[in-house]
């Protein structure tokens, strides 16, 4: 067990694409950290050069203190799991699990002792016999991760190991990741484009966006402080609501009306040299039926009436959907974030609006409804930098 | 959002840097070199035994060069060319060259593609069928002639008395030529049904389902869904098969011997050669046999596109 | 794929056991038809029954106390192993280096083993005959075996970088995070995953050597190298025998041999190979 460092870190191609820029991420010995990010974004790269599977062009890796750039993969003690999970499909699940082992030249015994008893762990005994083409695909990603764990390597380093996996299957196989990284405390970092994952099984999460570590910490505070527009959008589900907004004599002037700054907000802003242009950030949770809400909360928030689009109601919840009339907010992030969530180009006109309500609200579907916002709650970003200039970070 | 983006935005995308580009990493110099080195043993065979000799047989057609009389070897240019265009005997041999092509290609197009969906859509015994049909596939095509030649001898053949009734069928030009053709489509229709078997694979089952729905029956979803789909893999085995069928020689040697204006291309080449030693005439016939392969290679990958074999072989993992 | 009722099911499954029994028939008429020759006696050879009235071995034991046949059947079975394990050998590292590795040149080698695969190989049989008597190779093995590599290499590089192409070389990746050397990884991993692909382009380029007859008949001239096929047709009417048609049907039955039990125990193997090559895969 140890930790790992990355100071620096850079991986140029040959023909000069920049893949991964000076990288730092500190990650302490027995931490499970994710690294998560559209495809594209180096997270893999980055997992590979960890890994010694690629070259580091530029900047200085260390596993246990140590300097391991130069080290071929089998000489820096770390384990990997695969999306595809790589079994080798001529061995079977024992001799797939004892093969690090076997290459390591373990005894006989402890060989067999070591398959044993991570089979145990993994509920994998009575499979151990078996070619890995006869399993269904949540017994081998359990064998792949077997064979990570059988050794006790320095580190486990994970490539989106549940992509291949159901929906069902994958919320479940997520548990037990987490459980079995607990379990047996070995430093960890995971790979995934799935933001559920990153959210729900890191210590810390590092989100990464064309080759550069847009923000990293854990999961909750990258929720509520995201450091800008692309880690607001990309960090939860549905994702935060994104208006135009235009400041003027602290007053907010949006499509959902006009949102007076509260003193916190404006406390930010203060020292944020923010345009006159803004966005406008919203967490669907922060809306609310106007009718469920009293008169106290009501002064410091903004109420607005439009009509319902579509309403989905999930028993514990309400999600209610709305179009506004004005211009869509834009900017180079939200393009990307659209692009890879595949909505790019899904027809759409005006400012589109997900709300989650109380299930005790009558909203109702293709008629009006009163909807109040907190409006201390609002987050506020520059359309050009993407920065956040209501961030209240560190 | 209508002023000029030129603030730096939070992260640059990745930018090409001419440095780096020069500098290419020692892993991808050793990639390179065993690359080569790989290859290497392969492209030297093909070039010393296949490449080296075009070269040298152009030469040779340049030549009068008669092993019976080898100290008259001499330049004469094109004269080779000229006595080989103008012999009736040449454009004989080429004529049946074409005919026995395009024949027995058409008709294996046809048969193949029958023994394909047979193959592909059979419910009972399909190993049986494939194990079977691979047999005319990979007997040595002299043993097939020479079991048509016996079965078409009167006297010895089944098929001479129960057929022809008797008459000896190999020694009249039009039929001796509907053998030779026989024999050809008996033995590479199931070549062809394989490979257009791989690309009935290619049609998936859903499309074919959706096209019925669509209303389209049994023959509308043949030549509208699956042929289209298969088109690639169509290509390629007609390709396959032509250029195999234009260099027919095996089964005219043994069923013919070239006998009553039978004779392909390769034989009368053969001719020249082996029997009549004349390495000039020979030599110039294997020139122009090459250019007609080229030239039918050259249509078919017009037609091809993108679909020619190996056009995809750019792409690794 | 209408509809799957019983009578129905039974019926079309008759329907194809019939097409089947067609099939089936016409792949194996010209086999039995020179089986049946081989194995008909003297007296009966010419009665044009399609099963012998008598059967005799007489005809194998006279090719086998030929040496003509003798010798023709060691050349061809040499000849034939040698060219198809340099062709294999050689096809295998070619089509690694396509299927694995990005070097300069990788798109010429595939264009000049698709040309040579679609040569007419008429063309090189008057260079070759030339050559091949000025260096002396001319009616000797390796003057063979080298055109056989020849032609052998594309089909080789052909199949084989289809079939390189399927294994997942994130096994590799694997092998190295599991602690094995290149080396290893190789020998215990990809190695063996190799292998079916390799075996199969083996038995196609041997068919393709055991069946040549152009380069066999033109560049051989005796005994000394003489393969079955060309030998068979030597058989007519210039053997001890007054009519050859016995010992050519023997002969014809003893080569086919090798192919009957390829296409009986690698059938499967023999249709991968030969359909992957052939279709974008």
């Amino acid at each position: 067990m140890a930790e790992i460092v990355l100071d620096k870190v850079s991986k140029q191609y040959p023909d000069g694409a920049v893949a991964v820029r000076d990288v730092d991420i500190d990650i302490a010995d027995g931490e499970f950290i994710i690294l998560v990010g559209p495809s594209g974004c180096g997270k893999s790269t980055t997992l590979n050069m960890i890994a010694g599977l690629e070259d580091i062009t530029s900047g200085e890796l260390r596993i246990g203190g140590e300097r391991v750039n130069e080290r071929a993969p089998k000489d820096r003690d770390i384990a990997m799991v695969f999306q595809s999970y790589a079994l080798y499909p001529h061995m079977t699940v024992k001799e797939n699990m004892a093969f690090p082992l076997r290459l390591a030249k373990v005894d006989d015994a402890t060989v067999e002792k070591k398959v044993r008893d991570a089979a145990e762990i993994l509920d994998l005994t009575q499979h151990l016999d078996r070619k890995p083409s006869n399993l269904s695909g949540g017994q081998r990603q359990r064998v792949a991760m077997g064979r990570a764990i059988v050794r006790s390597p320095k580190a486990f380093l994970m490539d989106e190991p549940l992509s291949n996996l159901d929906a069902k299957l994958r919320v479940q196989m997520r548990t037990s990741v987490s459980r079995l990284q607990k379990q047996l405390g070995t430093t960890t970092v995971y790979v995934t484009h799935d933001q559920t994952e990153a959210m729900t099984l890191g210590d810390r999460v590092v989100v990464m966006r064309g080759g550069a570590v847009q923000q990293m910490g854990a999961p909750q505070y990258l929720y509520d402080h995201p450091a800008n527009l692309f880690v607001a959008g990309f960090i939860g589900s549905p994702s935060m609501n994104f208006v135009p907004a235009g400041l003027e004599n602290g007053t907010l002037r949006s499509p959902l009306g006009d949102v007076p700054l509260t003193d916190r907000v404006r406390g930010l802003l203060e020292g944020a040299d923010a345009p006159r242009e803004v966005i406008m950030g919203l967490r669907p949770e922060h809306f609310e039926d106007a009718r469920l809400v009293d008169e106290s909360a009501q002064s410091h928030g903004v109420t607005f009436t439009s009509h319902v689009d579509v309403l989905e109601s999930m028993g514990s919840d309400k999600f209610a959907y709305f179009s506004l009339s004005g211009e869509q907010a834009t900017s180079a992030e939200l393009a990307e974030l659209a692009a890879d969530a595949g909505s790019a180009d899904v027809p759409g006109e005006g400012v589109s609006l997900v709300t989650r309500l109380s299930a005790a609200s009558t909203a109702t579907e293709g008629e009006q409804a009163e909807i109040w916002f907190d409006a201390d709650k609002v987050q506020l970003f520059d359309p050009h930098t993407g920065r956040n200039l209501t961030y209240s970070g560190d | 959002m209508s002023h000029a983006v030129t603030q730096e935005t939070g992260t640059p995308p990745p930018k090409r840097d001419a440095k780096a580009k020069a500098a290419i990493s020692e892993g991808k110099k050793a990639e390179r070199r065993l690359g080569l080195l790989l290859c290497a043993p392969a492209v030297i065979v093909m070039a010393a035994v296949a490449g080296w000799p075009i070269i040298y047989s152009v030469w040779l057609s340049l030549q009068r060069y008669d092993l019976k009389f080898p100290d008259r070897q001499e330049f004469v240019g094109l004269d080779n060319y000229v006595t080989v265009l103008s012999s009736p005997y040449w454009w004989n041999a080429m004529w049946i060259t074409v005919v026995i092509t395009v024949v027995s290609v058409v008709i294996e197009l046809v048969l193949g593609m029958v023994l394909a969906l047979v193959m592909h859509r059979t419910l009972v015994g399909r190993g049986i069928v494939r194990t079977s049909t691979l047999i005319p596939y990979g007997i040595v095509t002299v043993v097939a002639a020479f079991s048509w030649r016996y079965a078409w001898t009167p006297g010895t053949g089944y098929l001479a008395e129960t057929i022809a009734g008797g008459e000896p069928v190999l020694t009249q030009k039009i039929p001796a030529l509907l053998v030779v053709v026989l024999a050809e489509i008996w033995k590479t229709t199931p070549f062809m049904a394989l490979l257009l078997m791989a690309g009935l694979a290619l049609v998936p089952d859903d499309l074919l389902k959706a096209a019925a729905m669509d209303g389209a029956n049994a023959w509308q979803r043949f030549t509208k869904v699956m042929v289209p789909v298969m088109k690639p893999a169509i290509l390629v085995a007609l390709l396959f098969r032509t250029l195999d069928a234009f260099r027919i020689f095996d089964n005219l040697f043994v069923l013919t011997g070239g006998s009553q204006g039978t004779t392909s291309v390769s034989m009368v080449t053969y001719n020249n050669l082996i029997k009549g030693l004349n390495l000039g005439i020979g030599s110039t016939m294997s020139v122009l046999i090459f250019i007609a392969v080229a030239v039918i290679a050259f249509i078919f990958i017009k037609l091809f596109g993108t679909a020619a074999p190996g056009s995809d072989n750019g792409g690794r993992r | 794929m209408a509809g799957i009722g019983g009578a129905e099911t039974t019926g079309r499954k008759a329907r194809w056991a019939v097409l089947n029994v067609l099939v089936v028939a016409y792949a194996l008429f010209p086999v039995l038809w020179i089986v049946s020759l081989s194995f008909k006696s003297k007296a009966t050879l010419a009665d044009g029954n399609f099963i012998p009235r008598e059967w005799t071995l007489e005809n194998y034991t006279a090719i086998f106390s030929t040496t003509e046949f003798v010798r023709a059947l060691v050349n061809s079975i040499g000849i034939a192993i040698i060219a198809t394990v340099i062709a294999v050998v050689f096809g295998t590292m070619a089509a690694y280096a396509i299927a694995r590795l990005d070097f300069p040149g990788k798109r010429v080698l595939v264009g000049i083993s698709l040309l040579v695969s679609m040569f007419p190989q008429i063309s090189l049989i008057s260079p070759l005959f030339e050559i091949e008597r000025t260096l002396g190779l001319f009616d000797t093995w390796p003057g063979l075996i080298l055109p056989y590599i020849t032609f052998g290499l594309p089909l080789a590089i052909y199949t084989l970088s289809a079939f390189f192409r399927e294994i997942p070389w994130e096994l590799e990746k694997a092998a190295k995070m599991d602690g094995a050397t290149p080396g290893q990884a190789f020998r215990r991993v990809i190695a063996p995953l190799a292998a079916p692909g390799v075996f199969t382009t083996a038995i196609l380029v041997f068919i393709f050597c055991w069946n040549d007859f152009l380069f066999a008949i033109s560049l051989t001239s005796t005994e000394n190298s003489r393969t079955v096929p060309v030998a068979l047709s030597f058989f007519t009417g210039s053997s001890q025998f007054e009519d050859p048609t016995g010992s050519i049907a023997a002969a014809a039955v003893v080569i086919t041999i090798p192919i009957i039990l390829f296409v009986l125990f690698f059938q499967r193997r023999i249709v991968a190979g030969l359909t992957s090559g052939a279709v974008k895969g």
